[in-house]
């Protein structure tokens, strides 16, 4: 009898761990080994030359004050506009004082003493200000941005005044310790003696009285595959799957979290990662630097780029860089969109990017003919019309792109931006 | 040889195996069952964050954790034609329908294709409509959704974008989820959740950024929704979390 209970429970313990073992086996979550994502982890590959910050903050125009309100303007294309920038970066500013906008009489200062100002057309933080200009260090300010630097001689006296005016338009900051000289400004303002006279316009802008003429060009171009792009974008191209469903042969990449979509058209990629916001400070600062950082990574820059106002929000998490080419912005409008980079940043994090994936060819471009830009009345008026009774707060000369066969043709235009940062162009 | 005693020796060895084996079993089954557990099981330095940043957890945290993999599907209209208006319902039933799944088909499954793979979403409507998302084996799509319109307790009409499930990548295998511990823990330790926020509910589904074209793909996640309305999805194969593509959307389509 007490062997066959023996017999029972040893028959039941084996069958009970059996039982145990299977659950143990194949229920056990730490054993399952996380799957490996397809190998080929591809080291993405710099398609286009590197860039640094620096080099996109040059300022949008140089105006040149000369006295008896006689003014010019030197657009980055223009032959003076490097003699005077070169200058002014090898100078130090120190001493920092603040005070109200109101302080100095600006309709005096404007048309009556020697001066230069330069125009950044948007906001630079004080912070990357100092990565071009040599400004002394000073905590007290350093978080505020700077929109304009006006440096001006007294007539009367041998001085030079060095101002910074916030890009809120409500404060300046005056460089106290400077080593411009008065013969430093007189040099300057001597290059703008031999230059278009332009007139202070509409309480801001400065307009030109003569014609000026610019090259219209042709340039030959190359294009990114979407295939490159979809390799430097995702650093595994094994796990994204391609959705190409739409009859115009847009293509959408994806791995899930990003997307990566390609316009085969005009050659236009928009690229998403719908990173969450952290509950942490959003600096404008950091979020250039990541902007630049990651088109290095991711594309290149392909000729000169501009730090601008994004056109839709005035706040720090939507980073444009305008192309330019030979000195001049390259605009495009309607349905053809090139010549710009947007990428919106969330705490340093790319949220989305877009750009062109057009090359411009500096080295192939063909100066197709002459263009004179209007000048005087007859530009006035249309400005008035362009505008259509908004603020005009910049006026400049740019490049219209027409894409060609094999070549970008560039036509040069007057173009403007309205205070709420639209850009317009002059036809 | 002595039978008997080599049985004696054999139970003797069984019963400590199984003893082992039981023990390794019961130390496991929290993680099992499916009864949700609440903020006391996030990870210590978890809860200290919450405590300092005056994070609350009004919800439970689901246990499961199966094994899902991507979804591919594809809109019968593209997403953005807005061809799809609401369409008026008659004869319109009453509200409360919604809440029982049985009056819900009896009333509606002539007029709304596919109702029965639809679940009703407890905090995705508002003052004027009843959201229900799309399911596929049970899991809802988050971004799929159908929208019960009402007036005066009256259903009056629906949205709906009906879509097609498209067969998934056999290639890539299922894999087990991350569990709803460790997506939460990771919204509050990496500083995603602002300082009081208040989390009303943790659901595992599908969310995917929505593409410009028929097909979408979705991704299983873990949605993490505040009382104050805001969403966080953290994708529950690769821990990373993602916000509702709603906002981001507008940036991508900046432009000149």
């Amino acid at each position: 009898m007490m062997e066959r209970a023996k017999s029972l429970l040893l028959f039941l313990l084996v069958a009970a761990s059996l039982v145990q073992s299977y659950f143990l086996a194949y229920n056990m979550p730490n054993m399952e080994a996380k799957e490996k994502t397809e190998l080929d982890y591809v080291a993405a590959d710099p398609l286009g030359p590197e860039e640094q910050v620096e080099n996109l903050l040059f300022p949008e125009e140089l105006v040149v004050h000369m006295g008896g309100n006689k003014h010019t303007v030197f657009y980055p294309n223009d032959n003076f506009y490097n003699l005077v920038l070169d200058k002014l970066s090898m100078r130090e500013f120190k001493g920092f004082q603040q005070d109200t906008i109101a302080a100095v009489d600006w309709d005096e200062v404007r048309q009556n003493d020697l001066g230069i100002e330069v125009r950044f057309g948007r906001a630079v933080p004080f912070e990357l200000l100092q990565k071009v200009f040599k400004i002394d260090s000073n905590f007290l300010f350093s978080a505020d941005s700077i929109s304009r630097i006006w440096i001006f001689a007294r007539q009367d006296r041998e001085e030079v005044r060095t101002f910074f005016f916030s890009a809120d338009g409500r404060n300046v900051y005056e460089a106290l310790r400077a080593d411009l000289t008065v013969q430093d400004v007189q040099q300057c303002v001597g290059f703008g003696q031999y230059w278009i006279p332009f007139s202070y316009w509409n309480g801001g802008v400065y307009v030109p009285d003569e014609e000026k003429s610019v090259d219209s060009l042709e340039v030959s171009f190359s294009q990114y595959t979407p295939d490159q792009m979809q390799r430097n974008l995702f650093n595994d191209p094994g796990t994204t799957q391609m959705i190409q469903d739409r009859e115009d042969g847009t293509r959408i990449y994806t791995d899930t979290k990003r997307a990566l979509k390609i316009e085969q058209e005009p050659g236009w990629l928009s690229y998403t990662d719908p990173v969450a916001p952290t509950d942490s400070q959003n600096d404008l600062s950091d979020n250039i630097a990541s902007a630049v950082q990651f088109v290095n990574e991711h594309g290149g820059w392909n000729g000169r780029h501009r730090l601008v106002q994004s056109e839709t929000e005035a706040g720090g998490n939507v980073i444009r860089f305008q192309q330019y080419f030979k000195d001049l912005p390259i605009l495009s409008s309607g349905s053809f969109r090139f010549g710009y980079m947007q990428l919106a940043i969330q705490q340093g994090t790319v949220a989305s990017y877009e750009r062109s994936m057009i090359v411009l060819d500096e080295m192939r471009s063909r100066v197709t003919a002459k263009t004179s830009l209007p000048g005087g009345e007859v530009l006035r008026t249309r400005l008035l019309q362009a505008a259509g009774g908004d603020v005009v707060e910049a006026i400049y000369p740019a490049y219209m792109p027409t894409p060609g066969e094999d070549v970008m043709r560039l036509k040069p235009v007057w173009a403007i931006r309205l205070l709420n940062g639209e850009v317009r162009m002059i036809g | 040889m002595d039978w008997s005693r080599a049985k004696s020796v054999l139970i003797i060895a069984f019963l400590v195996l199984n003893i082992v084996l039981g023990y390794q079993l019961w130390t496991e089954l929290p993680e099992r069952t499916d009864a949700s557990i609440d903020w006391t099981s996030l990870p210590p330095e978890t809860q200290l964050n919450m405590t300092n940043k005056g994070i609350r957890l009004d919800a439970e945290i689901p246990t499961e954790t199966p094994a899902m993999r991507d979804l591919t599907y594809r809109f019968e209209e593209t997403p953005g034609s807005r061809a799809n208006e609401p369409v008026t319902l008659d004869p319109q039933p009453d509200t409360r329908i919604v809440f029982s799944t049985e009056e819900l088909q009896e009333a509606l499954s002539g007029v709304i294709p596919d109702l029965d793979q639809y679940r009703f979403d407890n905090f995705g409507g508002n003052e004027k409509m009843f959201v229900f998302n799309r399911t596929v084996d049970g899991w809802p799509i988050f971004d799929v959704k159908l929208e019960l319109y009402y007036k005066n307790q009256k259903i009056t009409s629906y949205r709906l974008v009906p879509i097609d499930i498209l067969p998934s990548d056999e290639a890539k295998p299922a894999q087990k989820v991350l569990p709803a511990t460790k997506a939460v823990a990771n919204l509050i330790d990496r500083n995603y959740l602002p300082a009081g926020a208040v989390i009303k509910e943790i659901q595992l589904g599908y969310h995917g950024q929505i593409l410009d074209s028929e097909t979408q793909v979705s991704a299983p996640s873990w949605r993490v929704l505040l009382e104050d309305g805001e969403v966080f999805y953290v994708l529950a194969i690769s821990g990373e979390a993602v916000t509702d593509q709603e906002d981001n959307g507008e940036q991508g389509e900046a432009r000149g």
